[in-house]
């Protein structure tokens, strides 16, 4: 079993000196927690538009006709309008993509989602950036962390739980700095991934289930046991730690390549042919609960970009939202195909929020107030903490019960972090303790 | 490293000390505080102080007290908060506070009148409180840095001359030099010889523009049409020359539709090809040609291939269709790039190209914003994103201020040094074309220049891009990103950042940083000191302790300093696919596609580039280089694979053409001893060719992967007499047909001798598996410099 392989070498090469984080996930048992579904609108969205929603008042014009009011916060919903779930009473958002036009156009109303999920959703607002840049933002968003250095939290998860597997951490890019405690997997054609999984396949019958083979079998047995022998050899001559850091590297990727197969085994049949398979957060949110089923993958990171709207706002962000939400609403019906439902977590956030009101150009630029939804296993819904002024600045809260108290704090990406490791169950693995403490922020009952 | 050892590392800046009885002069025309610089280990003390304390936090003062800033005409003026400026801001602050006492404090605190409001919280009285009194008394502070002892380069060993020319080699090339190119480059001044040697081959440049694509990414657009189909077609009317007027494509001059299709085809490639590609060919060019290195920036021309330059309108020596086939050695080649101007169009080398202007847009709101990050960040070793990496006031009135980016301290600690040159680009549009602005620049805008205090007159606007150049060129950071470019392209891993208070390893991190930077300055001087030929940079970096290093010395425990010594890294798949050709003879690839570069396995998005680590220089720009169990599978694939055809294609050859088994025939048994040295000095041989190393036919290491082969044989050649095992090869791992003839191999006169078919003893099987252990290797997937 590839596990047992890695931690072989972990112990019998000294390799918990050079390879230490990932030793340090290394437990060998058989993943049982979640999957992890991280969903990033890449370029700072806009909470008023979504979660947090601020729309505009009418005003009585000089013919006492009912107009919008100057420099609204939003230009295509009136805050009257703004809705709460059907089946969350807690749960507020903006009631866009529902007008005749998009109706007839089939376009995915927010309110579809909202309505079905507002029971499962946890919703925080007011989050305090603490910055206006994207790489900073972003980093903080996923790691916890506003300046540089930690893993994205999916990275660490992956980490803890299956270091070896092939693809513990899927990634398509947003951050996925891993540090060293995981490697990052991408994914690609299903056919090359296919033909990947049996490497010694030359040719298989499928009416007779049989596999002809490149090497026989004892041929290749006999070659990765050379190899294993060489392998020894070279590391116990090298003398360069980096070097050594990653021939063990090179071992572990090696040691789980059986595993493979097992992805192929739960890939859905319709995986190129699903009507839905052009939209980025389904396709790439199936191949992971795939990876899962099979016990090889704990976390992904899908990013879906173009929300950094600094000009044409309103056409070119909410069709993105719209996207995003029908996504997630896909990927869990896929999830309660799977039965796998009571598995998955959700954590949906970008880089910032968006300012309040428009430039000259129709558009947003950067605001550091911003939004998260999460909902899962875990996660009790039907909630919203924190909140924004009608300016859409943050107000703080009471620490101890997330009442909003003037004389409070304001939430940050490191408070939501510290309260995620606890829910994950790894606030007190050695590798957060040693590498990636989260200190100076007070303990948040978030999921409490 | 001790405090004075500090200074003197930054001390290029003058030091403006103001200590005890120091001179000082008042200016009052400038209302600016000047000084006379002494030395003092406690005003070092006082500087680490306030690079942990205060710094971080300055912000929200230069957003006002910045030259171009709304107090700019105070006595207080700080320079834009780049690493650079650290040692200068913390002078200015100092000189204030020694000219002008706690009014910093009373300014803030809403004692005396500032315009910029009462900023301080109580922490923040309390650091400057500490700040004052270090300043006052220097001698009262308290040493809170972080001691590092510097590392000479003496701690590093290095490899042998030979080793580096060989690594430089398979590095860049992809392949091995030969015995006698080794011969030469044993001594360093034949080291140096042989690297001038090694930056006249095509194939190097290969390299450089395929490593330089992964900095500027504009490979993106070459693909298709997507590189013409950014020119706009009325400045170039001509962009799709090949076309033909009637959509019919009467003009490639092919009656037969499927013909005309094929050269169609091959024309908009090609042109394509010359578009997309002419900043990574400028770059190439002024490499090869040992230009100065600043002519990226500066050249006033384009680089062109003949079809190109029919798209651009200029063409070359009356290039016409006629003169296009596949001879890539005709002066109208498709590699064939030239120096060509567009009229009326103010080139600025790299700067005015489309490919790089579309790969890095714009927006009528962001204007040129974007362009002017990615500049500095290429050109000026200035992260403007790195910037942003404090935190900000989220609770203070942002949205009551008129016009932020210029006014907002939270929003100038980027934008007044992002602003001046994105306005210096306003003759470029989000199309990339030249379009001089009728109305001038946005008059809200910080106005046009390099920076806020130089500022670009208006008779240079009709070639802004021109005189920014010039600029950019002219600045010391240049030659410094210059050297990190390089270091990039060369490593792959982006050069060590300065490292931040507050960072997890800071100590390490210090000691590294300061390493590297030595280096770089070493190497930066060597490159001014030649006029900016590229290629002493590129020379330099390769001798240097980060392609060159052996190990350090023993007891230098700095793991972020160990990781920067030698290359070792996994081959990309680019570089991979040569090396699997130049090793095997053959492309990993269906036999068909074996001369389409781009549908070969490694090369291919659809097949394994990707999940290989490569990038699309599109929606994917970064590289992965942590291997990942489904890249491993890739690996162990690519070398099952090429254990089948490409062995018995080897086989089929003569013997003294072959690769790999120029000392055995696929019927060699190991019967006795003359087979059995045989067998195993062709092991030997493999060992060389495959992964570089060199044994002795007696060694330990050609022992066991002969008793992989001999296992394998016997066991083989068991089952097949009883049956188990087929007395033939795969019918797809056979050479049963001539690969250039395809005469069928059965025919009677040559099925005894060039058919590579039946395998009864299992000898080919066996060497199959030889191939498969060595090509899954370690050495042969991973580049390693220390080796």
């Amino acid at each position: 079993m590839f596990r047992r392989d890695f931690l072989k070498y972990i112990s019998v090469a000294g390799a918990a000196l050079l390879l230490p984080k990932m030793a340090l996930g290394a437990t060998g048992a058989p993943y049982t927690g979640p999957l992890w579904i991280f969903v990033n609108a890449g370029g700072g969205w806009d909470p008023t538009s979504l979660c947090d929603p601020k729309g505009y008042a009418e005003v009585l014009d000089n013919q006492n006709q009912l107009v919008m009011e100057d420099n609204p916060m939003n230009k295509s919903f009136r805050t009257v309008d703004i809705a709460t779930s059907a089946s969350g009473s807690n749960i507020k958002f903006a009631p866009l993509m529902e007008s005749e036009d998009d109706i007839a156009n089939n376009r995915y109303a927010f309110r579809t989602f909202f309505d079905k999920y507002g029971k499962d959703l946890l919703v925080i607002n007011g989050i305090d950036m603490q910055t206006n840049g994207h790489s900073a933002g972003s980093r903080y968003t996923w790691s916890g962390r506003l300046s540089e250095g930690y893993p994205s939290f999916s990275a660490l998860l992956a980490g803890i739980a299956l270091p070896a597997s092939p693809m513990s951490f899927i990634t398509s890019g947003g951050y996925d700095f891993t540090d060293g405690v995981v490697a990052g997997t991408r994914l690609g054609n299903i056919n090359a991934i296919q033909r990947i999984s049996y490497v010694n396949r030359y040719s298989y019958n499928a009416n007779t289930n049989v596999e002809t083979p490149f090497h026989d079998q004892a041929t290749y047995d006999r070659i990765m046991q050379a190899r294993d022998e060489r392998f020894t050899d070279l590391y116990n001559r090298q003398s360069l730690r980096s070097v050594k850091e990653l021939m063990l590297k090179f071992k572990q990727a090696h040691s789980g390549s059986n595993e493979l197969k097992k992805l192929i085994e739960y890939l859905p049949t319709d995986i190129n042919t699903h009507p839905d398979r052009n939209n980025a957060v389904f396709a790439q949110g199936r191949f992971a609960m795939a990876g899962y089923k099979a016990g090889l993958t704990v976390s992904v990171n899908i990013t879906t970009g173009g929300f950094d709207t600094h000009g044409n706002h309103d056409n070119s962000h909410i069709p993105r939202l719209s996207g995003l939400l029908k996504g997630l609403d896909l990927l869990q019906q896929e999830a309660v195909n799977q039965g796998i439902s009571d598995r998955v977590v959700f954590i949906v956030g970008s880089d910032f929020g968006r300012t309040p009101r428009y430039n000259n150009g129709n558009g947003k630029d950067h605001w550091p107030i911003t939004s998260m939804m999460m909902m899962g296993a875990g996660i009790t819904g039907n909630r919203v903490i924190g909140a924004s002024t009608p300016e859409h600045d943050a107000i703080k809260v009471n620490p101890s019960n997330l009442a909003l108290d003037a004389n409070g704090i304001n939430i940050t990406p490191a408070h939501i972090h510290k309260a995620l490791r606890r829910l994950a169950g790894i606030e007190s693995e050695q590798l957060i303790t040693q590498y990636y403490p989260i200190s100076g922020v007070e303990d948040l009952p978030i999921f409490t | 490293m001790n405090n004075v050892s500090k200074i003197l590392l930054y001390g290029s800046l003058p030091l403006m000390l103001f200590y005890g009885c120091g001179g000082s002069e008042f200016d009052e025309k400038d209302r600016r505080i000047t000084g006379v610089e002494t030395q003092d280990s406690s005003v070092a003390c006082v500087e680490t102080f306030y690079q942990q304390n205060i710094e971080f936090d300055l912000s929200k003062c230069v957003g006002c007290h910045t030259a171009g800033g709304q107090a700019q005409s105070t006595a207080l003026v700080f320079s834009a908060l780049t690493s650079d400026n650290s040692n200068a801001n913390f002078l200015t602050l100092k000189n204030y506070i020694t000219a002008t006492g706690t009014k910093i404090i009373q300014k803030n605190d809403g004692t005396v009148s500032h315009a910029g409001g009462a900023l301080f919280t109580d922490s923040d009285i309390t650091q400057y409180s500490t700040l004052i009194n270090y300043v006052n008394e220097p001698s009262t502070c308290i040493d809170s840095s972080v001691n590092v002892e510097p590392v000479s380069l003496s701690s590093v060993r290095l490899v042998s001359p030979a080793t580096t020319a060989r690594n430089a080699a398979l590095v860049t090339t992809g392949e091995a030099p030969s015995d006698a190119e080794l011969a030469l480059a044993l001594t360093q001044t034949g080291l140096d010889n042989y690297l001038d040697q090694l930056m006249q081959k095509d194939a190097f440049y290969d390299w450089l523009k395929l490593r330089f694509n992964d900095i500027f990414l504009t490979d993106r657009y070459n693909r298709s049409s997507d590189g013409i189909n950014l020119m706009d077609s009325t400045d170039f009317p001509d962009r799709v020359w090949y076309y033909g007027t009637n959509d019919n494509r009467n003009m490639l001059g092919e009656s037969n539709t499927t013909a005309r299709d094929i050269k169609y085809n091959r024309v908009r490639s090609k042109t394509n090809y010359g578009v997309a590609r002419a900043p990574l060919e400028l770059i190439a060019h002024v490499v090869r040609e040992e230009k100065n290195f600043g002519e990226i920036l500066t050249a006033d021309y384009m680089m062109m291939n003949p079809y190109s330059s029919r798209s651009f309108g200029v063409n070359v020596n009356g290039f016409s269709l006629a003169d296009d086939d596949d001879d890539e050695l005709s002066q109208f080649s498709k590699d064939n790039f030239r120096e060509l101007r567009i009229p009326g169009i103010p080139h600025a080398g790299v700067l005015t190209d489309p490919m790089f202007l579309n790969r890095f847009p714009t927006t009528a709101t962001n204007r040129n914003r974007h362009r002017s990050t990615k500049i500095q960040l290429f050109f000026l070793d200035t992260d403007i994103l790195g910037l942003a990496d404090r935190p900000i006031n989220s609770t203070s009135d942002d949205k009551s201020t008129h016009n932020p980016t210029s006014n907002n301290p939270n929003c100038t600690v980027c934008h007044f040094v992002m602003d001046p040159i994105a306005g210096a680009l306003q003759n470029w549009d989000s199309r990339g074309r030249y379009r001089p602005m009728d109305n001038g620049w946005y008059p809200e805008m910080m106005p046009p220049g390099f920076s806020l205090s130089d500022r670009m007159n208006a008779s240079e606007y009709p070639r802004s891009m021109q005189w920014l150049a010039e600029k950019i060129v002219a600045d010391p950071r240049f030659a410094k990103a210059s050297v990190k470019l390089f270091y990039k392209a060369l490593t792959g891993k982006d050069a060590l950042s300065k490292p931040a208070y507050g960072d997890t390893y800071l100590a390490a991190s210090q000691q590294a940083y300061d390493f590297q930077d030595k280096v770089f300055e070493d190497i930066k001087s060597k490159f001014l000191a030649s006029n900016k030929n590229a290629k002493v940079i590129i020379k330099e970096l390769i001798k240097s302790v980060f392609f060159s290093g052996r190990s350090m010395t023993e007891g230098l425990q700095n793991e972020i300093l160990s990781n920067s010594i030698g290359l070792a890294h996994l081959i990309e798949p680019e570089n991979l696919d040569k090396k699997i050709y130049n090793t095997m003879g053959y492309y990993w690839a269906r036999s068909y596609y074996q001369d389409n570069n781009s549908r070969h396995y490694l090369m291919n998005e659809s097949e394994y580039k990707t999940l290989y680590g490569g990038i699309n220089s599109n929606s994917i720009t970064k590289r992965v280089s942590d291997l990942n169990g489904v890249m491993a599978n890739i690996q162990m694939r690519m070398a099952v694979e090429m254990s089948c055809y490409p062995v018995s294609l080897d086989f089929y050859r003569s013997a003294s053409t072959r690769k790999l088994f120029p000392l055995v025939d696929k019927n060699l048994e190991p019967l006795d001893t003359a087979s059995i040295q045989k067998i195993k000095e062709n092991i030997v041989h493999l060992y060389k060719q495959i992964l570089g190393e060199t044994h002795t036919s007696d060694s330990a290491e050609v022992e066991r992967t002969y008793q992989l082969f001999y296992q394998s044989y016997v066991d083989g050649k068991a089952r097949v007499d009883s049956g188990d095992a087929r007395d033939r090869l795969n019918s797809g791992c056979s050479v049963q047909r001539d690969p250039v003839t395809n005469q069928n191999l059965f025919d009677a006169d040559r099925r005894d001798t060039d058919l590579v078919y039946y395998d009864r003893a299992y000898v080919i099987r066996a060497w199959s598996a030889v191939i498969t252990y060595m090509l899954s290797d370690f050495k042969f997937l991973y580049e390693n410099t220390a080796e």
